[in-house]
């Protein structure tokens, strides 16, 4: 699988980009994990998430990504996951 | 008394097609185009308003959209960045002139397209913004921190409704006129969430610019074209005042399109 963390911030809720997003995300044929939320409390506070996405190749990451993008989403991090075990990284 | 800026059509024209209305083989009758707009300015000084004008410039015929400013809460302005290049050089004109008289020009960073007026209009406190076309989702953040106020980011989806104001009108009472379907369905259920008594205006209407429309209390001022429209406004007790808007139609432009407020908010909160 491949991921990617996204971020997004904004009246996220008000606006039900959240939901959009990750409507958007299965809707591709990718998955989730929300990894960290934070809820305004008050009327002008901004909400912000940050969110694992994956999909089973990197063409159709990258296709997930661009159309994240209009809504809002930055992309923090890239990552190439494998189900294999891997050697543990070595401390220099 | 509201203020409010218009920019007279001297340099008018369709010079460019950027969006589905235009087409450069339609120009718009000069002599015309003067009247509606004489039209437009005289209606709104008969009810009320104090009505200032930038001065044309020339090679920048959508100048005359003056919504496409920027946007004004109190005596903050915030320039538009265009999202076309045929546009870009309109910004320092109208930033220029609101400094002149007195506003706090803060700029969004150049990155962020954002279009003013015309993709954010209030519905009570909060700033309810499209996006897609013209305006960035990202400028709403930003437009939401230099106002501390909430921003309700909703999506266009139909080429011909390019800006918030061809498609959503905010009336005094909280509700609004809208054309729903140039919305997708999560920007619809935010609005439907965040306002009571819509009225849906249906789609020939709409394509007249119906939702285009100047707001003032108990006046609205829009395009002629829009009898169902009317009625309905008439029943809630607005005074209707439909005008002819033929030629800045064909620029995908009507009343509101023509009209900043000067602020559109005095305060937020």
């Amino acid at each position: 699988m491949f991921s990617e963390i996204i971020e997004l911030r904004g009246h996220i809720i008000d606006s039900l980009i959240l939901p959009k997003v990750l409507d958007g995300i299965l809707t591709e044929g990718g998955d989730f994990k929300i990894l960290d939320i934070k809820i305004g409390q008050q009327r002008a506070d901004q909400s912000q998430a940050r969110i694992e996405i994956s999909a089973p190749t990197k063409e159709k990451l990258d296709t997930m990504v661009v159309g994240l993008r209009e809504h809002g989403a930055e992309v923090t991090k890239r990552e190439e996951t494998t189900t294999a075990a891997s050697p543990s990284k070595p401390i220099a | 008394m509201r203020n409010l800026l218009l920019c007279p059509p001297d340099h008018f024209g369709i010079e460019y097609e950027i969006n589905p209305w235009m087409s450069r083989e339609r120009g718009a009758d000069v002599e015309l185009t003067k009247k509606q707009w004489r039209g437009l300015h005289e209606k709104l000084s008969g009810l009320d308003c104090h009505i200032d004008l930038v001065p044309p410039q020339p090679k920048l015929p959508d100048m005359v959209f003056t919504a496409n400013a920027g946007l004004t809460v109190g005596k903050k302005f915030i320039p538009s960045n265009f999202h076309h290049a045929e546009r870009k050089g309109e910004s320092a004109h109208f930033a220029r002139w609101m400094e002149e008289h007195g506003y706090e020009i803060i700029w969004l960073p150049e990155t962020l397209d954002f279009e003013g007026e015309g993709d954010a209009l209030f519905v009570g406190d909060s700033l309810i913004c499209g996006y897609k076309f013209r305006s960035d989702i990202n400028s709403h953040r930003a437009v939401g921190d230099v106002f501390n106020c909430r921003v309700i980011s909703v999506e266009l989806v139909d080429p011909r409704f390019y800006h918030l104001d061809t498609c959503f009108t905010p009336l005094p009472d909280g509700g609004a006129a809208w054309f729903p379907a140039a919305f997708d369905e999560y920007g619809q259920r935010a609005i439907r969430d965040l306002v009571p008594n819509l009225i849906d205006v249906e789609e020939a209407e709409a394509a007249h610019f119906s939702c285009n429309a100047v707001v003032l209390e108990n006046d609205i001022v829009l395009p002629e074209g829009a009898p169902n429209l009317v009625k309905k406004l008439t029943a809630r007790g607005y005074h209707c005042h439909p005008l002819p808007m033929s030629e800045f139609l064909k620029a995908g432009g009507a009343c509101k399109c023509l009209t900043m407020f000067m602020p559109q908010r005095e305060n937020i909160g």
